[in-house]
C-alpha cells in the first residue's frame, strides 16, 4: 500500500472544556471506503470539520499525501487541494438549478484538469449521469426530494474529481430503495486515486460498502478493522451497537 | 407738402426691398399726433395702428414698429413743430420720415400710464412678430401677445401665421391665434377656437377657457355656453388622465434611483449580512465624482462639456468600487461575525465621509450643467411631459438592472456570489474563495451605489447630507423585497417610489415617509420574509 491519503495524528479539538477529539490518530488509504462510526458525540463530524478546515484544531496534525499540513490551511485552500466534503444536513444551493449546483463544484477548471468550456460541460453532464439527476438538471435544487438532494450534494463534491471525498451520513432519511441506489453509487465512486471517508449510522449500509471501519468513542479510537470484526468487538458492542 | 414728404418716405423705404405702392397710404402725422396726446388719444392711436397693421405694407409696418418701440422706450419726443425719435443706436430722426433731424426745443417725451402700457406693449409685440427676423424674437413677441390677449391683434397674428415658415414658430403663432380668437367678438371664431383648444388639452388651455366663463357672453348665449362647458369638461378629463401618467412617470424615476441605491445594498446585505450604513455616502461620493468629472471637462475639454455625464459612468463606478473594496478589506471583514459592530463601524465610516466631503466641498448644493440631451422633454398628452432627465434615470436604472442581472445570472462570479449568499460554509468547502467573493461583491455593491449617485445628479440636489435621505429608503426596499432577490428589490423600489410620489402632493414629504414606513411594517408582520423570498432559504 502506498502513502495514505490522510494521516491524522494526535488530533485534539477542544470546545471550551469539552474535548470533542482527544489525541485521535487515524490513516485513510487511497482506493478504500473508510467508515467512521460511533455513538452521538463521539467526534465523527468534528473530525470531518477539522479535516475540511471549518474547525480549528488545538493540537496534533492532519496531512494530505504525507506532505500538506492541513491544520494550517483555510477551508478554501483545503477544498482546492482536492478534499471535498458532503455535509450531514443536505447543503445544496437551493435557489440555484441542479446544473448550476454541479457547476459550482468545479470552482477552478484548471485545478480540476479541465480545459475549455466544453470540457467543463462534459464533466457536468458526466456527473449528472453518475448521480442520476440528468433529467432534473434545469430544476431548482430546492424543489428536489430529500434523496435527490443527497445525491446532488454528492454530485457537487464529486464534480471536481476530488482525491479525498468525505460523506457525512449520505443515507440518513432515505428509503430502502434510495439507500440501495446510494450504495451502488458509492461503490462506483471507488477509485485507486481516491479515498472516501464515510460517516454513517446505518450499520448494514456500512457493512455493504466500507472496506475499513473506525469506531470512535468520546474523541478517541475505540476499534479499527473490518465491519464484521467490529460487530464482534465487545467494547464496540458495549458503547455503541448494543447487545 | 405731405405728398412730397410721402415721396421721401417711399424713397427711404426702398431699402426695405418691397414697394408699398399697392397699399393705402398711411396717415403718419395724424397717428403721431394721437400718440403724442393724452392717454385716451394714445390708446386710440395704438388701436388704429393695430387695425392698420393687418393690411399695411412692409415699409409702414417697419415704421409702426419703430414708433411704437420708441413710445414704449420713451425715445419719442413731441415738439410743437416736429415729432422726433431717437433710434436705439442714438441717432435722432424725424418720427414721420425717419430721416435725420434735430430734436425740437419744445420736445416732450410722452409717458405711458400702466393701462396704456398694457395695451401698447402687446401691439408692439404683434408688430415685432410681423417684422422680426429671428425665431427667438418672434417667440418672445408671442409670449407678450398672449399675456394680455387683445382681440384686435388677431388679424396681425393671422397675417404672421400666413407668412411664417419655421414650424416651431408657426405652431406657437397658431396657439396664439387661438388665444386671441377666444376673445374675438365673432362667436363663430370663438367656437372654432374653443374646439381647437379642447383638442390640445393642457393647463394653459383650461385656464384660457375658464377665464371665458366670467364674461357676459357665457350666460347670454346658450349654444356658446354649452360649447364652452363641453370643452372644459373634456380638457379636465384629459388633464386628470395626464396627471395620472405624470405621477406614474415621476414615481418611476424616483423608483429608478431607489432601485439603484438599494440593489448594491441588497447584494452586500444579502451576501455578507453586513448592514452597510455607509452605502448612502457611497452614493453621495458617486455624485461628487460626477461633479469632479464635470469640472475636469470644463477645464480640459470645454467643447465636450455636455458629455461629462456619459464619461463619468466608468469613472464613478471604478472610484466607488475601489472605495468599497478598501472599506471591506480594511474594516468590515474584521466584523463579519459581529453584525452590531459592523453596523457601528459603517455608521462611523458614513459620518467620516459626510464630514470629509463637507470640509472639502462645503455644504452647499453642487451646480451641475444639464447636458443638451437632458434638457426639456416631449409633451405626450395634456400636462404629461416625458422629461429627458428623468428618462435618463429610468433608462440608466434599466441598464443597471440588466447589467446586474447578467453578472448575477450569467457569469461565474455571479454564480459564486449566489452560492455564497445561499450557503457560505458549503461554498467554502467546495473551494469557492469566499473572501475574494466578499470583496468583489462589496466592490460591485459600492460601484452600483456610485452609479445611483450619478443618475440622480440631473434630478435631485447634491450635497454632503444626501446619502442619509436614500439609505433609509434603500433599507426599506431591501427588507421589503426580500433579501438577496433582484426581482424583489425591483418590485419593492417601484412600490415605494410610486407610493411616495402618490402620497407626497396630498400630505407632504414627511407624512409620505411615515405612511410608507407604516405600510412596510404592517406588510412585514404578514410576510416577514419580504415580497420575494429566496426559495428554500428559510428552514
Amino acid at each position: 500500500m502506498g502513502t495514505p491519503a490522510i494521516v491524522v495524528s494526535g488530533l485534539t479539538v477542544q470546545f471550551g472544556s469539552f474535548r470533542a477529539l482527544d489525541g485521535l490518530s487515524l490513516a485513510v488509504e487511497y482506493g478504500q471506503i473508510h467508515a467512521l462510526i460511533g455513538p452521538n458525540g463521539a467526534g465523527k463530524t468534528t473530525l470531518l470539520d477539522a479535516i475540511s478546515g471549518i474547525t480549528r484544531s488545538s493540537g496534533g496534525s492532519i496531512s494530505l499525501n504525507g506532505l500538506t499540513e492541513l491544520t494550517r490551511c483555510n477551508e478554501v485552500d483545503i477544498a482546492l487541494s482536492g478534499i471535498r466534503r458532503k455535509f450531514q444536513k443536505p447543503s445544496v444551493f437551493e435557489a440555484l438549478s441542479v446544473r448550476d449546483n454541479i457547476a459550482l463544484g468545479i470552482p477552478s477548471a484548471r485545478q480540476a484538469g479541465l480545459v475549455g468550456q466544453s470540457a467543463i460541460d462534459q464533466r457536468i453532464e458526466a456527473t449528472l449521469d453518475v448521480i442520476g439527476l440528468a433529467e432534473q438538471s434545469a430544476r431548482l435544487a430546492g424543489e428536489l426530494a430529500h434523496g435527490q438532494k443527497q445525491w446532488l450534494e454528492i454530485g457537487i463534491v464529486l464534480a471536481s474529481d476530488p482525491k479525498v471525498l468525505m460523506l457525512d451520513e449520505p443515507v440518513a432519511g432515505l428509503t430502502d430503495e434510495e439507500t440501495e441506489r446510494t450504495g451502488v453509487l458509492l461503490r462506483k465512486l471507488k477509485h485507486p486515486a481516491r479515498a472516501i471517508i464515510l460517516v454513517e449510522h446505518d450499520m448494514d449500509f456500512v457493512e455493504q460498502v466500507a472496506d475499513r471501519v473506525t469506531v470512535l468513542h468520546e474523541g478517541k479510537t475505540l476499534f479499527e478493522g473490518s465491519m464484521k470484526n467490529a460487530r464482534l468487538d465487545p467494547g464496540v458492542i458495549d458503547v455503541y451497537l448494543g447487545r | 407738402m405731405w405728398s412730397r414728404l410721402l415721396a421721401a418716405v417711399a424713397l427711404f423705404c426702398l431699402v426695405g426691398a418691397q414697394s408699398s405702392a399697392a397699399q393705402q397710404p398711411l396717415d403718419r402725422p395724424t397717428l403721431l399726433r394721437q400718440l403724442c396726446g393724452e392717454a385716451p388719444e394714445v390708446l386710440a392711436g395704438a388701436q388704429s395702428t393695430a387695425e392698420l397693421a393687418a393690411t399695411a405694407g412692409e415699409a409702414d409696418l417697419d415704421w409702426m414698429q419703430a414708433v411704437l418701440f420708441a413710445l414704449v422706450d420713451r425715445r419719442l419726443s413731441c415738439g410743437d413743430d416736429a415729432v422726433t425719435l431717437r433710434l436705439p443706436a442714438g441717432t435722432i430722426v424725424n418720427a414721420s420720415t425717419l430721416a435725420p433731424a434735430t430734436e425740437s426745443a419744445s420736445g416732450r417725451t410722452p409717458i405711458l400710464n400702466l393701462r396704456s402700457r398694457g395695451v401698447v406693449e402687446p401691439i408692439l409685440a404683434a408688430l415685432n412678430l410681423l417684422v422680426g427676423k429671428d425665431a427667438n424674437v418672434k417667440l418672445e413677441a408671442l409670449r407678450a401677445v398672449e399675456k394680455k390677449p387683445q382681440p384686435t391683434l388677431l388679424a396681425i397674428v393671422e397675417r404672421a401665421l400666413k407668412i411664417e415658415r419655421d414650424p416651431q414658430v408657426k405652431g406657437a403663432i397658431q396657439s396664439a391665434t387661438e388665444t386671441l380668437a377666444l376673445r374675438s367678438p365673432d362667436p363663430e371664431k370663438q367656437k372654432i377656437a374653443i374646439r381647437r383648444l379642447s383638442e390640445e388639452p393642457s393647463t394653459r388651455s383650461l385656464t384660457l377657457l375658464l377665464n371665458l366663463r366670467s364674461e357676459p357672453a357665457y350666460n347670454a348665449n346658450a349654444g356658446y355656453k354649452a360649447a364652452l362647458d363641453g370643452a372644459i369638461s373634456s380638457i379636465e378629463r384629459w388633464l386628470a388622465f395626464s396627471n395620472v401618467l405624470a405621477t406614474i412617470y415621476n414615481g418611476m424615476s424616483l423608483a429608478s434611483i431607489l432601485f439603484m441605491a438599494a440593489v448594491g445594498l441588497a447584494i452586500i446585505f444579502g451576501l455578507m449580512g453586513v448592514i452597510n450604513l455607509a452605502q448612502g455616502e457611497l452614493l453621495m461620493i458617486g455624485a461628487y465624482v460626477t461633479f469632479l468629472v464635470q469640472e475636469a471637462f470644463r477645464a480640459v475639454l470645454p467643447g465636450l462639456l455636455d458629455w461629462y455625464l456619459i464619461a463619468a459612468i466608468p469613472i464613478v463606478f471604478t472610484v466607488t468600487a475601489t472605495i468599497g473594496m478598501a472599506l471591506e478589506s480594511s474594516l468590515i471583514r474584521h466584523f463579519y461575525s459581529r453584525p452590531l459592530m459592523s453596523l457601528l463601524a459603517t455608521w462611523a465610516v458614513s459620518l467620516f465621509l459626510v464630514n470629509l466631503v463637507r470640509v472639502t466641498f462645503g455644504t452647499q448644493n453642487l451646480q451641475f450643467v444639464v447636458p443638451f440631451y437632458l434638457k426639456g422633454g416631449i409633451t405626450v398628452v395634456g400636462d404629461f411631459i416625458i422629461t429627458w432627465n428623468r428618462l435618463f434615470a429610468i433608462g440608466f436604472a434599466l441598464l443597471t438592472l440588466g447589467g446586474t442581472y447578467y453578472i448575477l445570472r450569467r457569469t461565474t462570479l455571479g454564480l459564486n456570489m449566489r452560492a455564497v449568499t445561499l450557503n457560505r460554509t458549503m461554498a467554502g468547502c467546495i473551494g469557492i474563495k469566499t473572501r475574494q467573493i466578499d470583496r468583489l461583491a462589496f466592490a460591485l455593491g459600492s460601484g452600483l451605489a456610485g452609479l445611483a449617485g450619478l443618475a440622480l445628479c440631473p434630478i435631485y440636489n447634491v450635497n454632503p447630507q444626501m446619502g442619509t435621505l436614500f439609505i433609509i429608503d434603500s433599507f426599506m426596499i431591501v427588507v421589503l423585497g426580500g433579501v438577496g432577490t433582484l426581482v424583489g428589490t425591483l418590485v419593492a423600489a417601484i412600490g415605494v417610489g410610486q407610493i411616495n410620489v402618490l402620497i407626497e402632493p396630498a400630505y407632504g414629504a414627511v407624512a409620505a415617509k411615515v405612511i410608507v414606513l407604516l405600510m412596510i411594517i404592517l406588510f412585514l408582520q404578514w410576510r416577514p420574509e419580504g415580497l420575494f423570498a429566496v426559495k428554500g432559504r428559510r428552514k
